[in-house]
C-alpha cells in the first residue's frame, strides 16, 4: 500500500508538471511506429537569379524566403522530432545540405516546434555568423550558437504597442510586430511565470515586404493598425492546431476564419497558411485546418490570394 | 465568410515574483525516487527513498551573450544542459529502516559535477560525472562517510535523470534512482 501510495505521488507529480507535454506525448505515440510521409520532389536550388520573392515551405512554421538577393529562414524546424516525443508526420520539405547560407534566422518564440537546437545545430555550418533574430526574453531558452544574437523588443508582449523595435540586419530592415501568444518553453515558465517571448515579424527590403506571423490569437483592432502600417505583400500566417477547425481560434492560436482574418485586416496580397500538416498536437490531426481553409477560400473566391503549399513546394511571387 | 471572429483578449500576465518564487519553491520540493543499498555481510537489498536536488551554484559554459554564466539556485535547464559545472547539496531519506546494515534514515551528499551536452545542446540526452563528500550516520552513533562518485544520464529537457552512486567506504554504497528537477 505505501509503495503504491508512493508511485502514485510520484505519477500525480509528474503530469501535473508536463500536462500539456504529455498529452502532446500521447497523441505522438502512434508517429513512432510509422514513418514521416515522404515528399516527393524535394527543392535542390531554391535560390533563382531571376525570382525577386518566393517561398519555399518546409513544413509547420519554417519557411525558406527569398527577397530579392536574401534569403531568410523562419522558425527552423529541420529535425525528425522536436521536444523528443513529437516526430513529423511529413518528412522534412527540404534537404538540409540544400538550404542556402542564410542572410537572416526569425525565431518567433521559445515553444519547442519553433526553436528547435538541433536544426539551428545544422544551419550552423552554412550560415555561420548569419543574425540570429529574437524577441526578448527568449534568450533565456537559448544556449550559444555560431550565429550573431540579435535580441528585439517585444514591449513585454506587446502590451501597449502593436510595434516592438526596428533594426537593419543585413541590409534587411526587420521590425517586431504584435502577436497574441505565450511565452516558456518547459510549461510553468509560460503559463504560470508569465514569459512574453513571442512575436511576428515583418521585412522590408528593395520595396518587398514580408509578414511572418509566427503563433498568434486573433485581435482585429491591432492587425487592422498593422494593416494600415505597412504595405505587406506576402503574409505567412499560422491556420492551426485545431480540432474544431471551422470555427474561430482560441487567445493563443488562430483557426482558419480568423487566419483569414488577419489576413483581410493587413490587407496583404498572398498569404501563405503555415503551422499545420506537420506535427500531431494534442487537439487533432495535423491536416484538419486545411479542409476548414478550402472551404473559407472557395467561398471567398480566394484562391489568387491564398497560396496553399504542399510541404516542400516552392511558390514565385514576383519575378525580376 | 459567414463566420465573424472577434477579438480574443490577449492573455499576457504581468510578471509575478512572488508566484513564479513560491511555484519555483514548491517544485524544488518534488524528490527524486532513489533506491538504497541495505547490506550487511549476508545479505544485501534495496531499499526505496527520497532525495531532493539542490544547486546552490552553477557555473554554464555555452550561455548566449545576453546572459550571466554565473547562476545561484535557479538555473535555466538551457544553461544547466548545454553544458556546465556546478555544486550540488543532495539531502535523502530513506523511507523505511535499514532491515541489514545498521543505519539511519538519512544522509546527504555535496559536491562537484560537470554535465556535457550529447544530442541537442543537452536537451534530448546529456550526461554528468561528478564526485563529493557523503554522510550517513549509524543506529549505533558511529559516523560513516566519505567520498561519493556519481554519474548520471539526463534526457526529457534534462527534467528528468538517471543517476547512479558509489559511495566509498559505506555500509550503502550503492544508490541509483530518477533524478527529477525543474529549474
Amino acid at each position: 500500500m505505501k509503495r503504491f501510495l508512493l508511485y502514485t505521488f510520484f505519477l500525480l507529480t509528474m503530469t501535473s508538471l508536463s500536462c500539456n507535454l504529455l498529452m502532446v506525448a500521447v497523441r505522438n505515440v502512434t508517429t513512432f511506429f510509422t514513418p514521416p510521409d515522404v515528399v516527393d520532389v524535394k527543392v535542390k536550388n531554391p535560390i533563382k537569379p531571376d525570382v525577386k520573392l518566393s517561398a519555399l515551405w518546409i513544413g509547420h512554421s519554417t519557411v525558406l524566403l527569398q527577397m530579392d538577393d536574401k534569403v531568410i529562414i523562419t522558425d527552423p524546424f529541420l529535425t525528425e522530432t522536436v521536444g523528443e516525443f513529437a516526430r513529423r508526420v511529413v518528412d522534412v520539405g527540404m534537404d538540409i545540405e540544400n538550404i542556402p547560407k542564410c542572410d537572416l534566422i526569425l525565431i518567433s518564440h521559445s515553444h519547442f516546434d519553433h526553436l528547435s537546437y538541433g536544426s539551428l545545430e545544422y544551419l550552423e555550418e552554412k550560415s555561420k555568423n548569419a543574425p540570429l533574430v529574437f524577441p526578448k526574453g527568449l534568450e533565456n531558452y537559448l544556449p550559444d550558437f555560431d550565429f550573431k544574437f540579435v535580441r528585439m523588443d517585444n514591449n513585454d508582449g506587446y502590451k501597449k504597442k502593436i510595434i516592438g523595435e526596428t533594426k537593419l540586419l543585413n541590409g534587411i530592415k526587420v521590425t517586431t510586430v504584435y502577436a497574441q501568444h505565450w511565452g516558456g518553453r518547459y510549461g510553468l515558465d509560460g503559463f504560470v511565470w508569465g514569459d512574453h517571448a513571442y512575436t511576428g515579424y515583418i521585412l522590408e527590403y528593395n520595396g518587398l515586404t514580408v509578414y511572418f506571423a509566427g503563433d498568434t490569437g486573433y485581435d482585429s483592432l491591432k492587425f487592422k493598425q498593422l494593416g494600415e502600417t505597412f504595405k505587406i505583400q506576402l503574409a505567412l500566417i499560422p491556420i492551426g492546431p485545431c480540432a474544431d477547425c471551422e470555427n474561430c481560434g482560441t487567445q493563443n492560436h488562430v483557426f482558419p476564419p480568423d487566419a483569414v482574418y488577419i489576413f483581410k485586416d493587413i490587407n496583404a496580397k498572398w498569404m501563405v497558411p503555415i503551422h499545420y500538416g506537420t506535427l500531431m498536437f494534442a487537439q487533432a490531426d495535423p491536416m484538419e485546418p486545411l479542409f476548414a481553409l478550402k472551404k473559407i477560400i472557395a467561398a471567398g473566391q480566394l484562391e489568387d490570394r491564398i497560396k496553399i503549399l504542399k510541404i516542400g513546394e516552392q511558390m514565385e511571387f514576383m519575378k525580376k | 465568410m459567414t463566420i465573424y471572429c472577434f477579438s480574443s483578449s490577449s492573455q499576457v500576465k504581468e510578471e509575478n515574483s512572488f508566484l513564479k518564487l513560491s511555484t519555483w519553491a514548491i517544485l524544488q520540493a518534488v524528490p527524486s525516487p532513489t533506491y538504497f543499498e541495505d547490506r550487511n555481510t549476508a545479505n544485501s537489498r534495496l531499499k526505496f527513498g527520497f532525495e531532493w536536488q539542490m544547486i546552490p551554484f552553477s557555473y554554464s559554459f555555452n550561455t548566449n551573450k545576453y546572459l550571466s554564466k554565473v547562476n545561484f539556485f535557479y538555473i535555466k535547464p538551457s544553461k544547466r544542459f548545454s553544458g556546465s559545472a556546478e555544486c550540488f547539496f543532495e539531502p535523502a531519506l530513506i523511507l523505511s529502516d535499514f532491515k541489514y546494515a545498521e543505519l539511519k534514515k538519512f544522509m546527504f551528499k555535496t559536491g562537484v559535477r560537470i554535465i556535457l551536452p550529447v544530442a541537442q545542446k543537452g536537451e534530448y540526452l546529456s550526461i554528468s560525472f561528478g564526485a563529493g563528500y557523503y554522510r550517513q550516520s549509524g543506529i549505533n552513533e558511529k559516523i560513516y562517510d566519505g567520498i561519493t562518485y556519481e554519474a548520471a544520464l539526463f534526457s526529457f529537457f534534462g527534467m528528468l535523470g538517471l543517476k547512479f552512486n558509489y559511495n566509498q567506504n559505506a555500509i550503502s554504497r550503492y544508490n541509483i534512482g530518477v533524478y527529477i528537477k525543474y529549474y
